[in-house]
């Protein structure tokens, strides 16, 4: 009875239109209007209808998905040739049914047979409508968008090294076993890595890796080694283990600092090195704090005047300065007096560190405080003073208006302290 | 009364050195002609805390070294000052005290209340017991 | 933060000025008929046996504590400059070994200045007078209150404790008690074993005659001769102080039992001395008991005063024994 009624309808609008899609069109108005009304098709319940046009042929019919996504994911020939689309921000084709699963949807509804058993026990299961899901879209989208990004193997920020994601400061792993000896507790840090060449009469510019590494046990045992390839990894790889070959014992004081301060140079690389006490840390060139982890020095201070830069030297500087060490006995046994040690934590209570062993003491007293350079602290520094430029305020605090500012905010400079105490209930 | 003495033109008086809303008083020692909060100091021989401490307590502290060689050489006293060395038992009671007291009395007698009621609840009690339901929780 | 203000505040009062302050009240004391048996901790036979019982145990005066880091300083000495260091730290650490007195409480002031009906409710509160002028020691400062009801009064012992911190403050004092010495906290802290951080404290905050201070310390004295753990303040000032208190009390069969297990035979005698002379006055010390060794008088102490006295032979026994053994093998 229907079907009449509709052609005739569809046959009138047909002439106004011209628009063969029409027909499917009208029937979904029809229905919407016979929901509200009761009776399906009855023209004259139809008098307010709203016509709007409508094209089925669109962009999205007329090309298929490949097509489609050709043109989001390409790059241009031109774009090509500089390179784009190689990197983080070029976009993958996205599987968009990837997450969808038969039965599942919008509607949380339990299908048995579907998606759930049909019998449950002897009784027979029947749809059931199950409370909203309302992360479902969620997930399907975060699904769709972990296609579409590049993902790194990236490296955490304490196990990234100087910069970037560049091999200096990086920890490598211990050296290859020598025969029965595995290298257990050791660990190695590439220090410098970089690209050297020279001239052949053959193949003309030759270029090789040079990697420059320190390995060490974190407990006095340690050692250096330089490696070329043609191959980056098998330049670390080879100065890895000829670093292995050269391991020397470290004499560290109380496993924590070096003995003394010292001055040592290499090249034009001039370390000075001071001892630090417990709970100081390591306050220096990069290179050396990354040798002193793997030394297992934890306090310790260095200037590098010269040249910072010279990894290499700086290197040689560093280890040739720690063999050279004194222990205090060899220090009391030389000079012949006794050594007297006085600390914070003891309340600077006095404690003889060492006594000469052979001789007796000294009967003339040693020159302490009188001449700087006799102290302990300058014993070892030959007279060579680090250089220490005097430090410039900032421009700003030359600027009246900063001046201001201090007075401004004068009246609240205890504010903080006090307000811990007022809350601890002390003041 | 003519007084006599080395520092005749001093007066020992109150300057308020607190803050907005929160009085606190010197007792100073300077020349009678000065401004008590801004002028010139001679010596400052004491303090006035007006507002109660958690043991509701107004302290007053004096160098009565310095207050008695001070008034021994000439200096005037101002009656604010008098009045709070009256109630130490350094002074004899001044009479303002003395006539505030007996209107207090009036007043309660009457059933009103006095003026200086006390601060509803001090800033580190509510503190401290906050904290204290805290640690209890 | 907060820790590293209080441990940098954490100093010690010296203890020199303290017997000298505090001698002074007990000698007042002692022309009164009732004289507490306190107050033999003046005594310098006490005072001897006290310093010497305390032990110089090195690791221990060497242990680390809380400062400020920086770095070690060394010289190059000769032996003469060596003595000389060594003097002047054996000086120092004689100050830091100084036992805080054991006192009885400071009887509580209640002395009416005048009445005055006069100046009744002159005004809402209390007014606390306090004397400021120089070169007065902080006990004879005069602090005077002027109550509502007009009674001019001199101040409780609280009260002018209270105005000296406010108006000289100690240094490590604070103004209100800390919280670890209520009971709650206090407990607490003895169950980790913080004896001393709790008696150094205590030294601090409080004067050794004050209310508090006698609550604290004879708290922890208490708790240590119950677990027998006298041993974690040998060679710290509070030794002397927990073995005169617990002697007062009566209560050294512990102490004796663990002097015993750590073959300071000698020292358990001298305790007894003390024992004697506090609690004997007038006999004074048992016949022929210099001429006993420290094992028989020991024993003697055991069987005649202890309340424990088993405790005593049974450590004793076991410290034969282990001597034996060690002259055998």
């Amino acid at each position: 009875m229907a079907a009449p009624i509709k052609n005739v309808f569809s046959l009138l609008l047909r002439r106004n239109f011209g628009n063969s899609s029409i027909n499917s069109r009208l029937s979904f108005i029809a229905s919407s209007e016979s929901r509200i009304i009761g009776n399906p098709y009855c023209l004259h319940n139809l008098k307010n209808v709203n016509f709007s046009q409508k094209r089925a042929a669109t962009f999205f019919n007329k090309i298929d998905a490949e097509n489609l996504w050709k043109g989001v994911v390409s790059v241009s020939a031109a774009g090509k040739k500089r390179g784009r689309g190689k990197r983080v921000g070029r976009k993958k084709v996205t599987d968009l049914n990837r997450g969808q699963v038969m039965g599942v949807g919008k509607a949380n509804i339990e299908w048995p047979g579907l998606n759930s058993p049909i019998m449950k026990g002897k009784e027979v299961l029947r749809r059931k409508q199950l409370p909203p899901n309302p992360d479902y879209a969620a997930e399907i989208i975060r699904l769709r968008d972990s296609m579409s990004r590049i993902r790194h193997p990236g490296l955490s920020p304490l196990l990234r090294g100087f910069s970037g994601n560049r091999f200096p400061g990086q920890s490598v792993g211990p050296p290859d076993p020598i025969g029965d000896y595995s290298f257990e507790g050791f660990d190695t840090i590439v220090l410098e890595f970089k690209l050297v060449a020279n001239m052949t009469g053959t193949l003309g510019r030759k270029q090789r890796f040079s990697a420059f590494v320190v390995t060490g046990n974190k407990n006095g045992l340690a050692g250096f080694g330089l490696g070329k390839s043609v191959k980056g990894k098998s330049a670390i790889r080879i100065a890895k283990n000829r670093a292995a070959l050269q391991l020397r014992y470290i004499n560290r004081f109380e496993n924590h600092t070096v003995f003394h301060n010292m001055f040592e140079q290499n090249k034009s690389s001039k370390l000075y090195i001071y001892k630090k006490e417990k709970g100081h840390g390591l306050k220096c060139h990069r290179v050396i704090s990354k040798i002193c982890n793997l030394i297992g020095i934890t306090d310790l201070h260095c200037k590098v005047e010269g040249s910072s830069a010279n990894v290499q030297a700086i290197t040689t500087a560093f280890f040739n300065a720690l063999q050279k060490q004194e222990t205090h006995q060899q220090l009391a046994d030389r000079m012949n007096y006794h050594l007297v040690e006085q600390r914070a934590e003891h309340d600077w209570l006095p404690r003889v560190v060492a006594s000469p062993s052979h001789n007796s003491v000294q009967e003339k007293s040693y020159r302490n405080e009188e001449d700087i350079d006799g102290s302990f602290e300058r014993i070892y520094f030959d007279g060579k003073v680090h250089y220490q430029p005097q430090k410039r305020s900032p421009f700003w605090t030359k600027l009246k208006t900063w001046e201001k500012k201090c007075k401004n905010v004068a009246y609240q400079r205890n504010q903080p302290k006090a307000q811990i105490l007022r809350e601890a209930g002390l003041a | 009364m003519p007084r006599f003495g080395l520092n005749v033109g001093l007066a020992i008086r109150l300057a308020r050195r607190g803050c907005t809303n929160r009085p606190f008083y010197h007792i100073i020692v300077q020349n009678a002609h000065r401004n008590p909060d801004t002028g010139k100091v001679l010596e400052e021989i004491g303090s006035y805390d007006p507002m109660v401490n958690r043991y509701k307590e107004k302290l007053v502290s004096v160098n009565f070294d310095r207050l008695k060689f001070y008034y021994a050489s000439g200096a005037t006293i101002h009656k604010d000052v008098s009045h709070l060395l009256g109630l130490s038992g350094f002074f004899p009671i001044s009479p303002k005290t003395i006539i505030d007291a007996q209107r207090n009395r009036e007043k309660l007698a009457a059933g009103e209340k006095l003026n200086d009621e006390p601060p509803e609840l001090l800033l580190h009690e509510t503190l401290k017991s906050e904290i204290e339901k805290k640690r209890t929780e | 933060m907060l820790l590293s203000h209080l441990t940098r505040n954490l100093r010690f009062n010296s203890g020199a000025t303290w017997c000298r302050k505090f001698s002074r009240t007990v000698l007042a004391l002692n022309d009164t008929k009732n004289v507490s048996k306190y107050a033999m901790f003046f005594d310098k036979r006490v005072q001897h046996i006290l310093t010497d019982i305390t032990g110089r145990d090195e690791e221990k005066i060497y242990r680390p504590r809380y400062r400020d880091t920086a770095k070690p300083t060394y010289r190059l000495v000769t032996d003469k400059e060596l003595e000389k260091l060594k003097s002047d730290a054996e000086e120092k650490i004689q100050k830091t070994l100084q036992i805080p007195p054991v006192l009885d409480e400071k009887p509580d002031v209640n002395v009416i200045l005048s009445k005055d009906e006069a100046l009744a409710e002159h005004d809402q509160f209390n007014y606390v007078f306090t004397d400021i002028s120089y070169n007065i020691p902080h006990e004879k400062r005069t602090v005077t209150v002027r109550e509502k009801d007009g009674t001019l009064r001199l101040a409780t012992n609280d009260e002018h404790k209270r105005m000296i911190q406010v108006y000289f403050p100690g240094e490590g004092r604070k103004h209100y008690m800390p919280n670890m010495f209520t009971e709650k906290h206090l407990e607490r802290l003895l169950e980790e074993g913080e004896y001393e951080y709790i008696l150094d404290r205590a030294c601090v905050q409080f004067d050794p005659d004050e209310t508090d201070y006698i609550r604290v310390t004879r708290r922890v004295y208490e708790y240590i001769a119950d677990r027998s753990d006298f041993m974690k303040l040998y060679s710290t000032r509070h030794f002397g102080a927990a073995a005169f208190f617990l002697t007062v009390q009566k209560n050294i069969d512990s102490f004796i039992a663990v002097l015993i297990n750590s073959n300071l035979l000698h020292s358990a005698k001298s305790l007894i001395d003390v024992y004697y002379m506090v609690h004997n006055q007038e006999q004074g010390l048992p016949k022929e008991w210099s001429n006993l060794s420290d094992e028989e008088a020991i024993m003697m102490f055991a069987k005649q005063e202890a309340k424990d006295g088993s405790r005593i032979e049974l450590a004793l026994q076991v410290y034969k024994e282990n001597v034996e053994r060690e002259m055998s093998s």
